[in-house]
């Protein structure tokens, strides 16, 4: 029997031939003659004897009959794959059916192995990685990180070519890492450009890619799209990005981004990725400053669509927001009301196939993506593929995705701000008060906390195709911060042990002109820390929480998959939870970059009635510690307030400041985030 | 001592370290520790070791004092080089005084190897190539094509990657396929200017334009040797090649019924033609950028080039120079006045808007044509805030792809047309020749009269000495170019002098239609000759009857010589054939030599002319090499072989009384309707399987 973690070598080398030598054991695929393609049968074997003598491991793949592959194929192996194109989703979708049912492992393995030189290399990669996170029989596997596999969509094509020059000339083992600059997709003529280290974060791009596979929108199998407030978790996890983004902004003395408004304006910012897909071998197309979005007319994408279309089904979300309801295919009314309105709209916005009524809603924000990044070649005259904007592990390199989500995040405000605010009575949570909150890194000062630069090495070769084996290094600077902890004492004078939820939040103190925020701004800037269970014993309590534990983030290690590093033992359940799940915003990020001379931000605790929001579901190896954007893999999100709580919704009458808002189970303090100008080595 | 064509073995494989294997059989250079970079100084006798080892071949090269290359190295290797940019052209300048000062083989060896890993790999191999044409001691070697080194500027990325692919899957070369270079694969049929693929990106015609650079650098360095720059009627002939350019391109348009290409006249409209080169640098790592469709020129300010160029200077200079035109003389640096004759004025005015270090103020006159270029390739970047290299309108041997090539050099050669038409119009007498009567003119091809056919042919091409960083061994692109049947010339001359004459045969071809289906007009036709030949013959007393073969053009070069598709077609070694028939790249590519013409044919007026040649003759010694593309490139160290005019006697207006091309004639001309017809099947190379 095939062992399942053989099929994880099908993600090595994703542009070679299957027969080639694979993983660090050098491994070959036993592949029957019938599943060769018609280049490569003459020579497969030729190839296979040169690799003969060093060969540690053989896997049989058995010759059974192949499902009609027609339609993944129909994609051509060069073309740029995109889960924001509907025609490639349909063929996405066709792709995992097909994986998802193949009857065992062994079967899987055939149909991958004759898959993989057949159809599109990301589509492959991408259907096979959806069908491992859902199948039964494939749990615990641990996919390899994208960007090993695609170190183009993540990395200067000038540093690609380095890599490629140290594997050609230098021998594994005196290798050296090759640098990815700091500053090179703009100069500081460009204000976005103080930006780059956020947008074009290896791991941030990384997180979003994962959400989207761990979220697919659409698929036959309706189950392994309609999870638990997916919906909502869309509006939420973008909804931060946007909230970090800002902080990230104030922390560079920019102002908030601005949404994009007006389809019909042109876009200020423009942005040169410069990056060559090495699938279809072609550089990500820039986008001119001033460009403007054009009506698409492209016959090979099977994409015909106007910005009308998109103002019209803007025009209707908002419609239904303000009525509250949605008209389901029916033609019945859909209450969107405090519980399920922010997910029905997150799937009728995004849109999933979830959505209600995607006739009458349309398809706005994948199709805003689409619209940007065709702007440079809307009918398809110059042959052109799609910029950054049209995938999901690039989309966030690019000034305009926030401009773009901002505009998403304000249509879900329209809705949250119909809500009725909380009451205090709905907030408080009587007998439990928080007496006093801090927080300070290792020996630091309190209440301060510090980012400086980092760089660290991954290991990209796996992704270096048609070039000697052994390990190539990419080194990449990122934000860094000192470790923290939150200290927060708190009163419990029920005289019984309870339970609390710890919710932390953090906004800018000051908005971009200097002055006090008012709360129905700040709400929108909350930055979600942590989230946890504290038990409370009766008199006071001191709960101390480190940062590295956030519900939010996972940790470096694991946004990489560093694996051969920091493993735990083999077969410990550790392993498999260490394993499971690449989903989650990376730690290096939890908090913004703050300001040489130090940003004034405000630090938010409020410890909520547990019993109120629990969830009752076992939760052990399940991939959970990154709950708050990731949700809990075949679980219920984790939690039964709304996403974002309390700050998803206006603040109730009279309180226009955040210090008004706090019941006594809450409380604030100020906390300097100080940015120090260095770069320190990671130690492995 | 260092044989001389060790040289060459430093074009192979430009950005890989120069330690590494050369020349497909082993060798490496065994040089001095210390002129090793850094980075490589521990591990290259390992890499020697592995990659060559016992028995191969070694050239040792000579440890000497290097000459300071700060300036040359301060171009960093993966950035861009342009020779429309004046900070790189000061850079060439300087390393090519370098290698040609160096006093013997040996020590522009050590140099050029130390250099190597240290310049960049562009500008190294344009500073060699211009020294090694151009030093005593390095002639008659067989410079390795552009393409070979560089073919990232020439092909599809796309297609790279599949190279790639096949070199390291497949590793014994006899076994390797060809991978195919698509056609129209720069933009869809929605794109009018998309029907001039296979002129604007014909890898022949681009290395012509690349090659014609080479011969005719713009800059060197200050108190360098000026002959480098100062050829005979350089100016004159930067006029009359792209002249010749526009010519050809719009005979190419009308086969494609499409009208002639505006000039791009007003420097503050948008361009409407985008372009998507789809090409990747494989020294910059970089795509080349693309322009979009309706983009505008900005001023540019990119201190990393050291350029600075406002349109409003563009506007200036131009005004400047056409106020010298009116006024028939221009101002040089020291106020005197230089009259725009009818000798000298054209070749001043080339030099001037080029513009190259002989043009006589450029204070005044400026910098008209390098910075045009300089405006188009960075107008999507013109501020260097996104820190983006140059659009292939940044570089000779990729500018010509772009449509925008044409619509700049058609405002250029507006502004020389300027010039030639206040010039006075050749008198019938000048024209004549006394007692010489052209009878007939007819040419053949595969036995049909006044038929040319063209087609689409399939060629292949080795390009492995420039894939870098792989397997070694041949890997081959095929490319899909236009091609026609050759044909000759039947031109039967009188002579009724009773003694024996000389004759310079000059031979054209314009559309007789414009593009709306009417006749031209002579005034508009004139400026759609393009030169097909021009050779001397030998007229004894009585009726002669030449025929002269289209492959022997004077202004192409063979298939085999554009390519140096060395390995195959070359003549015996070290013969002296070998030694012409590789020596220079500069010439229109002979596939190129006719236009497309229509499938349901398209009528051209074949024009021949015997002038006397007594008035045409330059009088030099014998030229060896190199001489025969004379028409758009000159010939090496000699002067321009022809008294007259470039495009004489088309250059001027025609005089009053010729209103037609037949009012036109004298007795020593002729003219002859012929037709080319273009044949849709594509002449395929047998499809390879392993």
């Amino acid at each position: 029997m095939a062992d399942k973690k053989n099929l994880l070598l099908l993600f090595d080398h994703p542009t070679e031939p299957v027969f080639m030598d694979k993983g660090k054991r050098v491994t070959v695929f036993d592949v029957p003659d019938s599943f060769l393609t018609d280049r490569y049968r003459p020579i497969s074997n030729e190839v296979q004897n040169r690799v003969g003598d060093t060969v540690e491991q053989r896997i049989p793949v058995r010759d059974i009959s192949i499902p009609d592959l027609r339609i993944p194929m129909s994609l051509g192996r060069d073309e740029q794959f995109s889960l924001f194109l509907p025609k490639h989703r349909r063929i996405a979708g066709r792709l995992i059916d097909i994986f998802m049912n193949m009857r065992s492992v062994d079967d899987l393995q055939s149909v991958a192995v004759y898959a993989r030189d057949r159809v599109n290399p990301v589509l492959f990669n991408y259907a096979l990685s959806v069908a491992l996170l859902h199948r039964p029989d494939t749990q615990g596997l641990d996919l390899p990180s994208f960007s090993q596999t695609f170190p183009d969509r993540f990395i200067d094509s000038q540093v690609i070519r380095k890599m490629r020059e140290e594997s050609f000339v230098v021998q594994p083992g005196s290798r050296m890492p090759i640098t990815i600059p700091r500053d090179y997709t703009a100069s500081d003529l460009d204000p976005e450009h103080r930006l780059w280290y956020f947008r074009e974060d290896l791991g941030v791009n990384l997180h979003h890619w994962h959400w989207h596979l761990v979220y697919p929108f659409e698929a036959s199998d309706r189950s392994i799209v309609n999870k638990d407030r997916r919906g909502e978790l869309f509006y939420y996890m973008h909804q931060q990005v946007i909230a970090r983004y800002n902080a990230e902004r104030f922390s560079n003395n920019l102002a908030r981004v601005l949404p994009f408004n007006n389809l019909r304006d042109p876009i200020a910012e423009g942005y040169f990725p410069k990056m060559d897909s090495l699938v279809a071998s072609r550089a990500w197309p820039p986008r001119f400053e001033g460009t403007k979005l054009s009506d698409l007319n492209r016959e090979a994408d099977q994409l015909n669509v106007e910005i009308g279309d998109l103002e019209r089904w803007r025009d209707r979300i908002y419609e239904a927001i303000h009525q509250g309801f949605v008209l389901d295919e029916q033609g019945n009314r859909v209450a969107l009301d405090e519980a399920t309105g922010i997910d029905t709209l997150g799937n009728m916005i995004e849109s999933s196939i979830l959505s209600p009524n995607r006739v009458l809603y349309g398809d706005l924000h994948n199709n805003g993506h689409t619209f940007i990044s065709y702007a440079h070649d809307p009918t398809s005259k110059h042959l052109e593929s799609f910029g950054v904007m049209g995938d999901v592990s690039t989309a966030m390199r690019d000034p305009v995705f926030y401009k773009w989500h901002s505009y998403i995040d304000r249509i879900f405000q329209e809705h949250k701000s119909r809500l009725p605010a909380y009451t205090d009575t709905q907030l408080n949570y009587t007998g439990v008060s928080i007496t006093g909150i801090q927080v300070a890194t290792n020996g630091g000062q309190p209440n301060m906390l510090t980012t400086f630069w980092q760089q660290s090495d991954v290991d990209m070769s796996r992704g270096f195709d048609f070039l000697p084996r052994g390990n190539v290094f990419a080194r990449f600077s990122h934000l860094q911060h000192l470790p923290f902890t939150y200290t927060i004492n708190v009163n419990n004078d029920s005289g019984v042990q309870r339970f609390g939820y710890v919710r932390i939040f953090m906004a800018p103190k000051n908005d971009e002109r200097g002055q006090p925020m008012l709360m129905r701004d700040q709400r929108g800037m909350m930055i979600e820390l942590d989230k946890f269970v504290a038990a409370l014993n009766p008199g006071p309590n001191t709960i101390r929480r480190r940062s590295t534990e956030s519900s939010v983030t996972i940790p470096f290690e694991r946004t990489f998959r560093n694996l051969d590093a920091n493993r735990p033992t083999a077969g410990s359940p550790e392993e498999l939870e260490f394993n499971f799940c690449g989903c989650g915003w990376p730690n290096h990020m939890l908090v913004p970059k703050g300001l040489p001379e130090g940003l004034p931000m405000v630090l938010f605790i409020m410890v909520s009635n547990y019993e109120n929001d629990r969830i009752d579901q076992q939760l052990v190896g399940r991939c959970s510690d990154a709950a708050s954007y990731c949700g809990v893999r075949d679980r219920l999100y984790p939690d039964r307030q709304s996403m974002g709580y309390p700050f998803d919704r206006l603040p109730r009458t009279g309180v226009d400041r955040l210090v008004n808002f706090l019941t006594p189970n809450m409380s604030i303090v100020d906390v300097n985030i100080r940015h120090e100008n260095r770069t320190v080595q990671r130690q492995n | 001592m260092v044989n001389k064509k060790d040289l060459l073995l430093l074009f192979d494989h430009p950005t890989e370290p120069v330690f590494m294997d050369k020349g497909g059989n082993g060798t490496v250079f065994e040089m001095p520790d210390s002129f090793l970079t850094e980075r490589y100084s521990r591990v290259s006798k390992n890499v020697q070791t592995r990659v060559s080892g016992e028995g191969k071949p070694k050239i040792f090269v000579k440890d000497i004092t290097i000459p300071d290359l700060s300036f040359p190295e301060s171009l960093k290797r993966n950035q861009s080089f342009s020779l429309f940019v004046k900070s790189h052209r000061q850079m060439a300048g300087y390393l090519i005084e370098v290698f040609t000062k160096l006093p013997s083989v040996d020590d522009l060896l050590s140099v050029a190897v130390y250099a190597r890993d240290r310049v960049h790999p562009v500008l190294f191999h344009y500073a060699l190539s211009v020294a090694l044409l151009h030093r005593p001691d390095t002639q008659g070697l067989d410079l390795p094509s552009f393409w070979q080194a560089f073919p990232g500027r020439f092909v599809d990325s796309a297609v790279m990657q599949e190279l790639r692919e096949e070199s390291f899957v497949v590793q014994s070369p006899g076994d390797r396929r060809p991978m195919v270079i698509p056609t129209k694969y720069t933009s869809s049929d929605l794109d009018p200017e998309q029907r001039m693929w296979y002129f604007r990106e014909d890898i022949g015609v681009n290395l012509h334009h690349w090659h014609w650079h080479l011969v005719y650098p713009t800059e060197t360095s200050p108190g360098a040797d000026r002959r480098i720059v100062e050829k005979d009627r350089r100016g004159e002939l930067f006029y009359y090649m792209h002249q010749q350019l526009i010519v050809r391109y719009n005979a190419e348009r009308l086969s494609n019924y499409m009208a002639s290409v505006q000039p791009l006249n007003n420097l503050d409209e948008t361009i409407a033609e985008g372009y998507f080169p789809k090409m990747d640098s494989l020294v910059a790592s970089r795509a080349y950028p693309p322009r979009s469709d309706n983009t505008r020129l900005s001023d540019v300010n990119r201190p990393t080039e050291r350029l600075r160029v406002g349109i409003d200077e563009m506007k200036r200079w131009r005004e400047r120079i056409y106020q010298a035109i009116h006024q028939r003389f221009v101002i040089d640096t020291n106020n005197k006045r230089i009259p725009l004759d009818e000798v000298n004025g054209i070749d001043i005015l080339g030099n001037m808007i080029e513009a190259n270090a002989l043009s006589p103020n450029q204070m005044l006159y400026g910098n008209f044509h390098n910075m045009g270029h300089v405006l188009i390739a960075f107008s999507h970047d013109p501020t260097n805030k996104h820190l983006e290299p140059a659009g292939v309108m940044g570089y000779v041997s990729t500018s010509m792809r772009d449509p925008v090539f044409y619509k700049w050099h058609a405002l250029i050669d507006d502004i020389f047309q300027e010039h030639k038409k206040i010039l006075p119009a050749y008198k019938a007498e000048d024209l004549s020749f006394r007692d010489i009567d052209v009878s007939s003119i007819q040419v053949e091809s595969r036995g049909q009269k006044n038929r040319l056919t063209t087609y689409f042919k399939e060629s292949d091409l080795d390009l492995s000495r420039g894939m870098d960083f792989q397997p070694r061994g041949n890997v081959y692109a095929r490319f899909t170019h236009l091609q026609h049947h050759p044909f000759q010339y039947n031109i039967v001359v009188n002579n009724f002098s009773g003694v024996q004459r000389y004759g310079y045969v000059r031979i054209f071809m314009a559309p007789k239609f414009d593009d709306t289906g009417l006749p031209m007009v002579f005034a508009n036709q004139r400026l759609m000759m393009m030169e097909l030949d021009k050779f001397v013959v030998m007229l004894p007393p009585g009726q002669n009857t030449f025929t002269r073969n289209s492959t022997d053009s004077s202004v192409t070069i063979p298939f085999e010589r554009t390519f140096r598709n060395l390995d195959s077609n070359r003549g015996a070694r070290n013969s002296p054939e070998e030694q012409e028939n590789y020596f220079c790249g500069c010439g229109w590519p002979n596939h190129m030599l006719v236009p497309m013409g229509r499938a349901e044919g398209m009528s051209f007026d074949l024009f021949v002319m015997v002038s006397n040649y007594e008035n045409d003759r330059v009088d030099q010694p014998r030229m060896d090499g190199c001489s025969d593309a004379a028409s758009y490139c000159g010939i090496r160290d000699r002067l321009y072989p022809d008294r007259k005019a470039m495009g004489y006697p088309f250059d001027r207006v025609p005089r009053a009384t010729a209103t037609t091309l037949n009012q036109f004639l004298t007795s020593n001309m002729q003219t002859v309707e012929i037709t080319i017809t273009h044949d849709s099947t594509i002449d395929r190379l047998p499809a390879l399987t392993n």
